[in-house]
């Protein structure tokens, strides 16, 4: 209809000129393609614009095709697909926090290590005196200083005892002294006795100086440590350690009797059961955390390297 | 190539489905825009924007003629970087960089080098003619002489009547014509434009 309009309101040379594209292309109606005809045969100039029409169209058809410089394929991270370098980045975050909190535990470790054994060297002296049975049952462990202070309590006490009744006494005759009190009849080692001594020492250097000062040691744990007071068990411990070289001051004598060996064992089997209470505590307080330490320093570095490589991974990908 | 599969897999997401579309429909997607445009890196944007805005509408694909819808896509693509030329025209120290043809192959490898110069340099005028269209006159232009679409065809993808589409590849033609008798003269005598009279 608008068409129709137009047709009526255009001049005919007009409409002409501007349906020869629709004509070449045949996208006339027939009707309007045989208006279109019968105008050609009388217009010379909307014919040969007609030929040049079609040259055009044709010249146009000629031109080469632009292939495509480059691949338009799409990336998945460029159109909000990324399924995979979703699971890097997430894990590399994973990676990164259970690095720092591996981090953050192994300082916590250490620093309490340290404060246990600040605290722990002190206090160690504190249970000095107790039984013997525990240094045979100990002795042969290799558990530091906690456990071996202990065994070495009762030479020391003999120690102190024979230093009382004559002049000072080397450490192996602190071992002849055991022999008789300990009931095991392995027990007499003369090497143990010495190394168990070593390593009582080994916390506080001025004890190895002499059986003096080790009986000056067994002095000292009569009188309670002002760092041993705070806690109920040292007490308990104080108790036990005074009764004992009560005890043991009974029975100075140059050579033990039985009944000194009777006497001797009975409070041997208490302080054991004390050692042994002892020895839990120190291998669950300080034997553990050393563990610890070493298991949370060797993740720590596992994770260093996994969080590394995978940040390399990431930034290869990208 | 299963077109239909294909698009049904890049519905889902897959990336690698919608790419073998890419690769298939990615030379017909860039020399529309290059001849649209006239510009190689122009053309390339509007390309990678075209694919780009395929795959995020390819769930709202209803079936059809998918080149047409990508056409569609094309075109608009083209529009904008039309716009943004226009925001930001280049500089004439640019356009003399970007003044040649695409390179193209010898023909049917029968073609001599003179042969292929000349070509080029056809491409090139005829390009210089498309470019002083308007844009809507250049986008029917290309989508009917270069794509070799339909009245009907062309009216889907630029979404205008069949009239309008007439309307604007008459005057498209014409004036490319009227450009060509002026410029085209130092083309070979085969590639100019001639009167019936000068050919008898």
């Amino acid at each position: 209809m608008i068409d129709f309009l137009r047709r009526i309101r255009k001049p005919e040379h007009e409409w002409v000129e501007e349906s020869l594209s629709a004509y070449i292309d045949g996208e006339l109606s027939s009707q309007d393609a045989a208006r279109v005809e019968k105008h050609l045969r009388e217009c010379e100039t909307c014919s040969q614009n007609l030929v040049t029409l079609r040259q055009t169209v044709a010249l146009v058809g000629e031109l080469s095709p632009a292939p495509a410089p480059r691949s338009f394929v799409v990336r998945p991270a460029a159109v909000g697909v990324k399924p995979r370098p979703v699971a890097p980045r997430r894990g590399y975050g994973l990676l990164r926090g259970a690095t720092a909190l591996a981090a953050l535990l192994l300082v916590l470790l250490v620093g309490g290590d340290l404060t246990l054994q600040f605290l722990g060297g002190s206090r160690l002296a504190v249970p000095a005196p107790p039984a013997p049975a525990a240094e045979v049952a100990l002795a042969p462990s290799p558990v530091p200083s906690v456990v071996a202070s202990q065994p070495s309590e009762e030479p020391i006490a003999g120690g102190a005892k024979a230093v009382e009744d004559a002049t000072l006494e080397p450490v192996p005759e602190n071992a002849q002294v055991e022999e008789p009190l300990t009931t095991a009849p392995e027990e007499p080692r003369g090497a143990e006795p010495t190394e168990i001594s070593e390593g009582y020492l080994a916390p506080s250097p001025q004890h190895i100086a002499s059986p003096i000062t080790r009986t000056e040691c067994v002095e000292a744990a009569d009188t309670p440590t002002p760092l041993s007071t705070p806690g109920a068990p040292p007490v308990v411990e104080d108790e036990g350690i005074a009764r004992e070289p009560v005890q043991a001051t009974a029975t100075l004598s140059p050579a033990p009797t039985p009944e000194v060996v009777a006497m001797a064992e009975v409070p041997s089997k208490e302080a054991q059961e004390r050692d042994q209470a002892v020895w839990q505590t120190g291998i669950a307080s300080l034997s553990p955390l050393r563990l610890a330490e070493l298991v949370v320093f060797a993740i720590l570095l596992i994770l260093i390297a996994a969080t590394l490589l995978t940040r390399w991974l990431i930034g290869r990908r990208t | 190539m299963d077109e239909k599969a294909l698009i049904a897999s890049a519905k889902q997401g897959d990336t690698s489905a919608f790419n073998e579309l890419v690769l298939h429909y990615q030379d017909m997607v860039y020399n529309l825009a290059y001849r649209i445009l006239g510009d190689a890196d122009a053309a390339a944007d509007a390309s990678q924007d075209t694919f780009l805005s395929a795959f995020r509408a390819v769930d709202r694909f209803k079936g059809g003629s998918f080149k047409a819808w990508l056409l569609r896509i094309a075109t608009n693509a083209c529009y904008d970087q039309l716009r943004l030329k226009q925001r930001r025209p280049t500089s004439s120290l640019e356009a003399v960089y970007t003044d040649t043809d695409p390179p193209s192959h010898f023909v049917n490898g029968r073609e001599t080098p003179e042969e292929h110069a000349v070509r080029q340099e056809l491409g090139q005028t005829i390009q210089k003619g498309i470019d002083t269209l308007t844009a809507d006159q250049r986008v029917t232009l290309v989508l009917s002489d270069v794509q070799g679409l339909s009245y009907k065809e062309i009216a889907q993808v630029t979404g205008v009547s069949l009239g309008t589409v007439k309307s604007r590849l008459s005057r498209g033609r014409a004036s490319l014509r009227d450009y060509l008798l002026v410029h085209g003269e130092l083309l070979p005598s085969r590639y100019r434009l001639k009167y019936e009279s000068e050919d008898d």
